[in-house]
Formats: C-alpha cells, structure tokens, sequence
C-alpha cells in the first residue's frame, strides 16, 4: 500500500512538475518591436527644430512658455529659440554639474576636438547625431549608424556583461525590449565631452546612459529619451530627448571630407 | 571672365548660422554670425560633399587682383534636401554669393544665400527651416487671438 501511495505521489508530482514546466516550454518570445530601417530628421517645427540635436523637457518648456505669451509675437523665432537655449544651458544643465565642471562649463567651442582635429565623436554626442540613423536588428544585436561622423554602435541583446573591455569612443551597449520599446544601456565610455550643442562640458570614464527608443505617431517617429550619469561630472543626473522620423527613401553619404580649420577665434560666444 | 567684387558688408543683428550648418561643429570660431557679406565672382569649383559642401569662386577685387574664395556650404544631405545636385551649379557659372564672413576678413564665407545664373535663388536650407517655423507661429498666434 506504502508502495502504491508513493507511486501515486511520484506521478501527481511528476504530472504537476510536467504541468508547471509546460508553460516554460510553450513560452513563446514576444515578437520584438521593429526599429529597422533608416530615421532621419523630422520636419521643421519649432520644438523639433529646437531639439536638433537634444533637448530637456525643462528647455521645451521654455520656449513654449515664450512661443505662448503674446508679448514675443513680433520677436523671430531665433531670438526666442537663443533665450530657451540659454536658459536650458544655465538653469537646467549647469546645476546638475559637480563645482569643478560647472567652472569651465560651457567650454570653448574652438578646443571641440571635432573641430580642430576631425575627431569623431564619443558616445554622448553621438546619439544625439542630426540626420540619418540607420538600424539593423537581428535577435542578437543591433547595429547603429549615424550619417555624422559616420558613426557606428553595436548594442548587444544576447544578455551578455561587460567583462572588463577598455573604455572605448563609443562604449559596451546591451539592449531589451520592454513592451514595444527599446532600452539600452551603456557603460564603458571613454572620457569625452557631453551636454548640447555646442555647450559642452568633460565627461568621466565612469558614465552610464539609458536610452529608450519608442515608435510613435502612428509609427512613423522615433522618440528617445536618455538618463546621463557620471559621478565625475554631474551631482544629478541629465535627462535628455530627441526624435527622427521614418524616411526610407534617404541615404547616408559618406563622410569623407572632414576640414581641420585653417583660422579660428577662442572664446566664440555661444547663443 | 570674371565679375567685380561687389564690397557688400552688412550688420545683421540675429543673424546666426542654421542648424544644419552647424550640426558638425561650432560656427562661431571661424565665422561672425552678426555680419554678411556678399561676393559676385566666377566658380571655379564645387563640391557636393559631407560634412560641409564647398565651393571655391574667383572674385576680381578693386584692385583687379583675382582672389579665390571659400564658400563653406551645409553638408551633403542638407544640400541634397533642399535640391542641390552636384549640376545645380557647374565651373564658370557666374554667381552672388552672401553669407557670414570670418572673424578675419578672410576670403572665406559661410553660405547664407546663392543667387544661380537663371536668377533662381537659393537659401541655406536653416533659413528655409527657419521661414516655415515663423509661419507656424503666426498661424499659432493668430489661432490665441481667435479664441
């Protein structure tokens, strides 16, 4: 009898471990949102066109606040936009830097690297290249490239670590999909500069993004935003978004013709 | 045969490089946004190219002297958009060029606006950007008034 009831448990266990385990097996992954194909910028508009390259929620508001209030109706645009950039580089961005990086914030746009030397951009400027981005998604990764500089990412889907690469222009990527977006996150990155065009300020090795890429507008606009930390250079950390648009038919060119400059001024004043 | 120099030096108070201009790298190290200056002269070379398109024009000065200057163009796609073609404008054609010049009064400009041998004239693609977001805002404020 003993016997037979211990048999009988091994099978109910049996039947309910086969039960619980077949849901597992059955899983099937849900099909991943679909970024592929090429982006570009969208159409001008005030918003977009003030977020070119990126923007914060609080200079947005900025410049809505100025566009709304009829008093600005006779100034142009690029006066209004100058005073939303402005505010968005001093009341936004340089109360999230630490003392040291605020002093020399924003640097001169003449010691940009990428001006005098033609060196391509790092990480933190490069997501928020203007123009074309072109995806290419497969299970295992996602190739990025961008149609300034050239530039190019891998961000890897196949769960793996970081495992002690050298900081590199461009960073270690890994990626998920949360609902129908994208999340990457980024580490690795080496030091270079970050903030807004053309307001830059030096960035540690120790930064650490998360972008999120989602479709809207029936698809056919790419929203992303980004969380910027880096103990080195911010006490908090830097929100940031941009947006493309669909735009299958355009191309990226090459970039081949960079120019170091032959005369330039320091100190250039920024908007 | 080239064109006179024709020595236009305008101040423009808020006159700024466009984005597309500047998408590669700052403008104000070389070039003053409050100033335009305009160039007639022949072209004698144009490249349709990233990340800024150039073109090279002789312009005859008062002296006579025949100077070679650089006009600094947005890129490529920007260009392209907007429809330039590497045809568009081909060695010879004779053309008035305005736009910011340099902090030094080099023979360097960056490029505002072109006017082509047919008379068509052609915008840098940011102001093209810039006309249609002032009409947006005066559609936008004509709505506020309304309501």
């Amino acid at each position: 009898m003993k016997q037979q009831i211990w048999i009988a448990a091994v099978c109910v266990l049996m039947i309910g471990c086969g039960q619980a385990s077949q849901p597992a097996a059955r899983t099937e992954r849900a099909p991943r949102p679909e970024f592929s194909g090429m982006w570009s910028d969208p159409p001008a508009t005030a918003v977009d066109d003030f977020c070119f390259m990126t923007c914060s929620d609080e200079g947005i508001a900025r410049l809505n606040a100025l566009l709304d209030d009829p008093a600005n109706d006779s100034r142009p645009y690029q006066e209004i936009s100058r005073e939303a950039v402005r505010y968005q580089r001093e009341e936004y961005i340089r109360p999230r830097l630490t003392p040291a990086v605020a002093k020399t914030f924003p640097l001169d746009p003449a010691d940009d690297p990428g001006f005098l030397r033609c060196e391509p951009w790092g990480f933190a400027r490069q997501i928020f290249a203007p123009h074309q981005m072109e995806i290419r998604q497969s299970d295992e990764r996602i190739e990025i490239r961008y149609a300034e500089w050239d530039g190019r990412r891998t961000i890897y889907m196949d769960d793996r670590r970081p495992s002690g690469q050298p900081a590199s222009a461009m960073g270690f990527s890994v990626g998920r999909y949360e609902g129908d977006a994208l999340v990457i996150e980024t580490s690795g990155v080496a030091a270079n500069l970050a903030g807004i065009f053309p307001a830059w300020f030096n960035h540690g090795d120790q930064l650490r993004a998360v972008e999120r890429y989602a479709r809207t507008a029936g698809r056919n606009r790419l929203e992303m935003t980004v969380t910027i930390e880096d103990p080195q250079s911010l006490r908090q950390p830097l929100h940031f978004r941009k947006a493309w648009v669909w735009a299958p038919d355009e191309q990226i060119f090459a970039y081949t013709n960079c120019e170091r400059p032959t005369e330039f001024k320091k100190a250039g004043n920024l908007p | 045969m080239t064109l006179r120099y024709i020595p236009v030096m305008t101040l423009l108070l808020f006159t700024l490089p466009s984005r597309a201009a500047t998408a590669h790298h700052a403008f104000s190290p070389v070039y003053d946004g409050s100033k335009t200056v305009t160039i007639v002269g022949t072209l004698t070379d144009f490249r349709l190219v990233n990340p800024h398109a150039m073109m090279t024009v002789d312009v005859v000065d008062k002296t006579g002297t025949h100077v070679a200057w650089t006009v600094e163009m947005p890129g490529l796609l920007s260009l392209t958009r907007h429809g330039w073609t590497q045809k568009t404008v081909t060695a010879g054609d004779k053309l008035t060029i305005s736009g910011n010049p340099t902090h030094t009064g080099s023979a360097r400009v960056a490029f505002k606006r072109i006017v082509l041998p047919n008379g068509k004239e052609m915008l840098d693609p940011g102001e093209d950007s810039d006309n249609a977001i002032e009409q947006q805002r005066r559609d936008r404020a004509k709505q506020r008034q309304q309501k």
